[in-house]
């Protein structure tokens, strides 16, 4: 009689136990985040991008996770700082992969610490999103399969901004800018596309300070000593700033025109304030004024809802940062979604050739490159009665399809990389 | 193109203002050597608080008399900050060797680095010119902003000042002497301890100057402190540790040396510095106007 009894006794917590470990691994498995890895440089001057970007990945994460993420599965985004090194970002990247278990790679502001990450994200066999980091590189004669970028390449912008200088009437042009990766790619961009459409231009001169120089006075002197019909400056935020200070000080903008790469964005006025030189021309991703779409003024609602919950409301959001960090979010999460799936394969199958609706437009990520085809704007910067700081004004949004370079001419920059 | 001989004094000009910088830093590590026989690498720290206070007091006092205002707190803070960090830490440390210092100063770049992230943030800053120091200098067809005559101004008064203490000064002379032969010093029955925090206040003092004069032409962010800090090196090794008017040379040749190295060759510039320095300690060891120890 005990033994029967016990058998059964026995028999019936087997099942029990059996039960629970096919039940609760299944269930736990529905809870269980996907991760995204998101390695960005939030000190120093890049912050000032970095962090509305991660505001932008947060309003969409959210966004995902309210609508009941994928079947239950919520996003959760960890971030690491790689204070603009490269060597910090890829130790950054190896963690996040190895110890973290990251679903996704995300990141970063600086282009060499992208490249770097990308290298690591193509051995490893991860996508990784870039977000910021601006090198033609990236997407170009270093792109592979695991790399995408939702924002926009130098490629296009810089491109852009020359075919936009090339309709003034300047030839004689002078360079000048950050001494690292960034610097030139937008420089070297920049005069492929104002010598593709502008015949005769010649360039009287180049400077490149190093990153992180303070005073740029002796390189004004050299400069204006040339001569120049204009100026192109390529600078990365900090460099900016700094340079826009002391060239006003030096009555640069009265002497010469300056063409400012990513000068259109709104950080820049916020920043420089009564700094901010007027009557030059600037170029950016993104502006929260043009076009006076709906569609745009309801993304600024947004994000100004956003970010006023958050505890520091933002009515003006920059481009490069928190609308480069919007789409870039946003193509991930759709493709997730598409996919239906975190597995890196079907994830990149669904976002080749997927197009996102944003605030300026349908943006397409090109399935040959892994490059969004976005629009790049320039203008002059004036002081428009109505608006709170100078913005750009007779602003030209040129298409993406106009500069990009041609899905053969990628593939053969990386034919000619390996 | 023509070639435009004005444009030689414009880049002297640049290039001085360049070295004042350099010089009103340089003159606080080089005091700090020579008298205490300490290497102070957290100096660009202070210089990094000056610039911040500058930052800060700047958003307070609005009025016209702001800046200047300024200009005789945000030191003060610093110098005040200094004299703490010497008493408390740099005390223990003299009479161990080099290493044990550059260690402390070291660490101490890296506190100060954090600190000013704990309480200013990560976010660029700028410093706005006053009002009375806006506009600028026509010369030669060239404008040239009166800030940096300012700046050149502030660096000779202070080189001036500097050598009216140390050479007239009871106190410079006791400095000397104890740079020379500190024991003896000692023995004579001056306060050597407290002399050296003196010094060290005076230095601090110097960087916590330079960060805020210089606040209004760059932006402010972390680690501004350890960019100039390098050339600050040069300077002081070129012109002989110790010395104050060799720290004044040496930042001259600096200035100029890189001023005139855009002019010629834009990415050699840092480089020819850099050759110059290593020509200069290879023929004098002990920099230009410096003495063997």
């Amino acid at each position: 009689m005990c033994k029967s009894k016990r058998s059964s006794f026995l028999v019936v917590t087997l099942v029990l136990v059996f039960a629970l470990l096919f039940l609760l691994p299944t269930s736990a498995l529905a809870k269980k985040p996907i991760k995204i890895g998101l390695v960005d440089c939030y000190t120093g001057g890049a912050a000032a991008f970095t962090k509305p970007a991660l505001v932008a990945w947060h309003m969409v994460v959210d966004k995902f996770n309210a609508n009941g993420g994928l079947h239950g599965r919520k996003i959760e985004l960890i971030t690491r700082d790689t204070k603009f090194k490269a060597g910090e970002a890829l130790s950054h990247a190896r963690e996040l992969l190895l110890k973290e278990r990251v679903d996704f790679l995300a990141g970063t502001v600086s282009s060499s610490c992208a490249l770097a990450v990308s290298e690591f994200a193509k051995k490893k066999k991860k996508l990784f999103m870039v977000h910021i980091a601006r090198s033609h590189r990236i997407t170009g004669a270093k792109g592979h399969r695991y790399v995408f970028r939702g924002c926009p390449s130098a490629a296009i912008e810089g491109v852009a901004g020359g075919y936009f200088a090339a309709t003034k009437p300047y030839r004689a042009w002078y360079i000048i800018g950050d001494d690292y990766e960034y610097g030139h790619s937008i420089a070297d961009n920049f005069w492929k596309g104002l010598t593709k459409f502008k015949t005769h231009v010649l360039k009287v001169g180049e400077a490149w300070p190093k990153l992180k120089e303070t005073d740029y006075t002796p390189y004004l002197t050299a400069l204006m000593a040339k001569r120049p019909d204009a100026v192109y400056a390529a600078f990365g935020a900090s460099g900016l700033i700094s340079f826009m200070k002391q060239a006003k000080l030096f009555g640069l903008f009265e002497k010469v025109p300056v063409f400012a790469y990513a000068l259109g964005d709104s950080l820049f006025p916020k920043v420089l304030k009564q700094n901010m030189p007027i009557g030059i021309y600037a170029g950016n991703n993104y502006l929260w004024y043009y076009p006076d779409t709906k569609a745009n003024k309801a993304f600024v609602a947004k994000y100004l809802e956003y970010t006023t919950k958050m505890g520091k409301p933002d009515p003006y959001p920059s481009g490069i940062g928190a609308f480069g960090g919007y789409c870039s979010a946003l193509f991930l999460t759709k493709a997730i979604l598409k996919a239906d799936s975190v597995k890196t394969e079907k994830v990149i199958k669904a976002l080749e050739g997927m197009t996102i609706q944003t605030a300026i437009g349908p943006i397409k990520m090109r399935a040959c490159d892994h490059q969004a085809m976005t629009p790049a704007f320039w203008g002059q910067v004036a002081k428009v009665p109505g608006r709170p700081f100078p913005v750009m004004k007779d602003v030209v949004m040129t298409p993406p399809a106009k500069v990009i370079p041609t899905c053969r001419e990628i593939a053969e920059s990386r034919r000619a990389a390996k | 193109m023509p070639f435009d001989p004005s444009i030689l004094f414009v880049q002297f000009v640049s290039g001085l203002s360049r070295a004042m910088i350099l010089f009103l830093m340089a003159s606080g590590l080089t005091l700090v050597f020579g008298v205490m026989n300490v290497i102070n690498f957290a100096h660009g720290a202070f210089y990094m608080i000056g610039a911040y206070m500058a930052f800060t007091l700047t958003q307070y006092l609005t009025g016209p008399l702001g800046f200047w205002v300024t200009l005789l707190i945000a030191p003060t803070i610093v110098c005040i900050v200094g004299g703490i960090v010497e008493v408390t830490l740099l005390r223990r440390i003299y009479k161990k060797e080099h290493l044990l210092q550059i260690l402390l100063t070291y660490a101490l770049i890296f506190v100060f680095n954090d600190l000013i992230k704990i309480i200013w943030g990560v976010d660029l800053r700028i410093v706005n010119l006053p009002k009375s120091l806006q506009g600028f200098v026509r010369f030669f067809g060239h404008r040239f902003p009166v800030y940096y005559f300012f700046i050149i101004g502030v660096g000779t008064a202070v080189a001036i000042l500097l050598w009216l203490l140390l050479k007239k000064t009871r106190f410079g002379k006791v400095l000397r002497a104890s740079a020379e032969h500190r024991d003896m010093v000692g023995l004579l029955g001056y306060n050597v301890g407290g002399l050296f925090t003196l010094v060290f206040v005076l230095a601090t003092w110097l960087g916590g100057l330079s960060g805020a004069v210089i606040a209004p032409t760059v932006r402010l962010s972390l680690g501004m402190g350890m960019e100039i800090i390098i050339q600050c090196f040069i300077v002081v090794i070129v012109g002989g540790l110790g010395n104050i008017w060799g720290a004044l040379l040496g930042a001259l040749i600096a200035g100029q040396v890189y001023a005139f190295g855009i002019l010629i060759l834009p990415n050699f510039a840092m480089a020819f510095l850099f050759i110059l320095a290593a020509v200069i300690i290879i023929f004098r060891p002990y920099g230009l106007l410096g003495k063997a120890a």
